[in-house]
């Protein structure tokens, strides 16, 4: 299984590294040692079972997605200014536009990105902000983040002085939301154990 | 007028604090096997008194109430109600008022909930987390009391930094408290333990759902600040490995392998040294990470409010308190048998210990070694990723095989 997985993760990614194959057959064997736990365990609507495997599978889903997500990130820093455009080997960076909006305690500089991905020809708009907050006086940079199932695209824009240029920091992050997914399920695990609390404390 | 009822109000509770102590005392000597229940009113009247003291800060704060100094710096009358409210806890003066709620709260529930537990020891752990409630009460009334006035009155606040102006901040400072201040009454009970020799299974029935609780919630807490940087603060990644991050982390890798160890000594009665051990480091780091964080000794683009003046007092209280508990653990310290066959579920427990103790150093030491550097060597230096991804990935593929345990066997210990 870890053999098949290792496979599919470099068709996928097309890109192959030897700790991450460590990292995602270790945790597969945490996920499998959740799985078998969840199998031999008699009683398994127990919470106190239940818990512990939700907690555990929780771990080592995060360890693997983190060993993906480590291994397969896509990081990019450069500079563009309005109305140009950046290739790189599978996506292209457009900056289209820049805008100005009034809100009630900041202004914002809103920059409009168009992501193109080579592969599939998946379109993304992405709206990084630089915004000046007036009460306390604060220069604050918003990334712009789009989340989908498989990865995260990631941008964020800063100025740079006396220049039309701006900073740009674009990053493709795989299996983002699923470490999120695993974290939670980590403490969830301990949550639904806290159902049973009343009761131990009564034997 | 909200200033002078909220100081007030944290008076009485300290005074209360003196009472609980008091009584406690006092009710040791009585031979009848229940608690007083002159200690179950007096608690109740201490959690009423400090729970109504921070809603008169909320309140200062929904209503603007520029008078106090805390709700002068850190609010505007044009902020949203909603950013209004949180930001209560948005600063180190009405945080540490949250964080002694907390303590006061758990040591009433406490004291509540663990009615089956032998009366000395339940006393002992009122009396020692009253000690540390007493210390944060004075810290706060000397050095950071959200309730100061100031003349003449402002006429409007300085705001709330915009980076805090996020619905993350109604979560994520109260998660992370309930879970570093919950480990405040397991180091109460842990050092009552000592004091009264209540061991084994008994005492980690007593402490077993406090632990869990104070680690869902700080597990919760940490995913959430994680969550609220990456989008928020526009780090680009799930963990950054910033100072502040870690010192939230600390606690968390021993309250982990607390929750593993208690399951040795609640169904084998062994690890009890180990697990006291534990207790002890779990608040003992959270203290740790509050007085580096606050002190202004790490910089991090994280922290929100830091102020020298305050170090002194917590590292001397931090000293007193590591000091203090130590010297009981030695005085208290017996022989205890380890002999557990290689190929069990002890084993395997005691292996994860091994490996979140592993963690908890290489974390500690990338986190203050920039101290030590500064003071020795007069050079500034930054540990970032490529230290804890250097020692801490290798080391994450073995513990993942130690996630096997479950479906190992207990085996019996060989004497």
């Amino acid at each position: 299984m870890a053999v098949f997985i290792n496979v599919a993760i470099y068709i996928y990614f097309s890109s192959y590294s030897i700790l991450s194959s460590l990292i995602i057959i270790s945790s597969l064997c945490l996920i499998l040692s959740s799985l078998i736990d969840a199998i031999k365990t008699k009683d398994k609507f127990n919470i106190v079972n239940f818990s512990r495997i939700t907690s555990h599978l929780g771990f080592g889903l995060m360890i693997f997605f983190i060993g993906i997500n480590h291994n397969f990130s896509i990081e990019k820093d450069f500079n563009l200014k309005v109305g140009e455009e950046r290739n790189f080997k599978d996506f292209k960076i457009n900056f289209s536009s820049l805008d100005i909006k009034e809100n009630k305690n900041y202004k914002a500089i809103v920059g409009k990105f168009l992501i193109t991905e080579k592969k599939s020809n998946n379109k993304n708009i992405l709206e990084p902000e630089i915004r000046i907050y007036n009460k306390p006086e604060t220069l604050t940079y918003e990334a712009s983040i789009r989340t989908k199932f498989s990865s995260d695209t990631y941008l964020t824009m800063s100025n740079i002085s006396r220049s039309d240029y701006y900073n740009i920091k674009f990053q493709k992050k795989p299996f983002m939301l699923w470490i999120w997914i695993s974290a939670i399920l980590i403490s969830m695990g301990g949550f639904i154990r806290l159902i049973k609390i009343k009761k131990i404390n009564e034997i | 007028m909200l200033s002078n009822i909220g100081t007030t109000l944290v008076i009485f509770t300290l005074f209360i604090s003196f009472f609980i102590i008091n009584a406690s005392f006092v009710d040791l000597k009585n031979t009848n096997k229940l608690v007083s229940k002159k200690l179950y009113k007096f608690s109740l009247l201490q959690s009423t008194f400090i729970i109504v003291a921070f809603f008169t800060l909320i309140t200062s704060f929904v209503v603007s109430d520029f008078s106090v100094i805390n709700v002068f710096q850190n609010s505007h009358s044009t902020k949203p109600l909603f950013y209004k409210i949180v930001g209560t806890w948005g600063n180190h003066e009405g945080s540490l008022l949250l964080w002694i709620n907390i303590l006061v709260i758990f040591s009433y529930l406490f004291l509540l909930y663990n009615k089956n537990s032998k009366k000395n020891y339940r006393l002992y752990t009122l009396v020692i987390q009253n000690l540390l409630i007493i210390v944060f009460l004075v810290f706060l009334l000397i050095n950071s009391n959200p309730f100061s006035p100031i003349y003449p009155v402002p006429v409007e606040g300085l705001g709330l930094n915009p980076i805090l102006q996020d619905p993350a901040l109604a979560v994520h400072p109260p998660l992370l408290y309930i879970g570093f201040v919950g480990s405040s009454i397991y180091f109460s009970a842990a050092t009552a333990s000592l004091l009264t020799s209540y061991k084994g299974k008994f005492f980690a029935a007593s402490i077993k759902s406090w632990v869990l609780i104070s680690w869902c919630f700080q597990t919760l807490g940490i995913i959430v600040g994680s969550i609220w940087a990456y989008y928020e603060l526009g780090w680009g990644g799930f963990w950054f490995w910033d100072p502040v991050e870690n010192a939230s982390l600390l606690p968390w890798f021993v309250i982990t392998a607390l929750m593993h160890s208690i399951i040795l000594l609640e169904k084998r009665d062994t690890a009890y040294h180990w697990t006291i051990i534990l207790c002890l480091l779990a608040f003992t780091l959270s203290v740790t990470g509050t007085f580096l964080v606050r002190s202004g000794i790490l910089n991090s683009v994280h922290t929100f409010a830091n102020d020298p003046s305050r170090g002194l007092y917590m590292l001397f209280f931090l000293s007193v308190m590591i000091l203090s508990s130590v010297s009981i653990f030695f005085k208290k310290l017996t022989k205890e048998s380890y002999n557990f066959s290689t190929y069990s579920k002890e084993t395997l427990i005691l292996v994860n210990n091994w490996f979140m103790a592993f963690f908890l150093f290489t974390v500690l030491i990338g986190t203050i070694y920039p101290i030590f550097s500064e003071v020795l060597t007069e050079t500034k230096v930054s540990v970032g990723p490529p230290y804890y991804n250097i020692v801490i990935i290798p080391l994450l593929i073995p513990f993942c095989f130690d996630g096997y345990w479950p479906n190992m066997s207990w085996v019996k210990i060989i004497t």
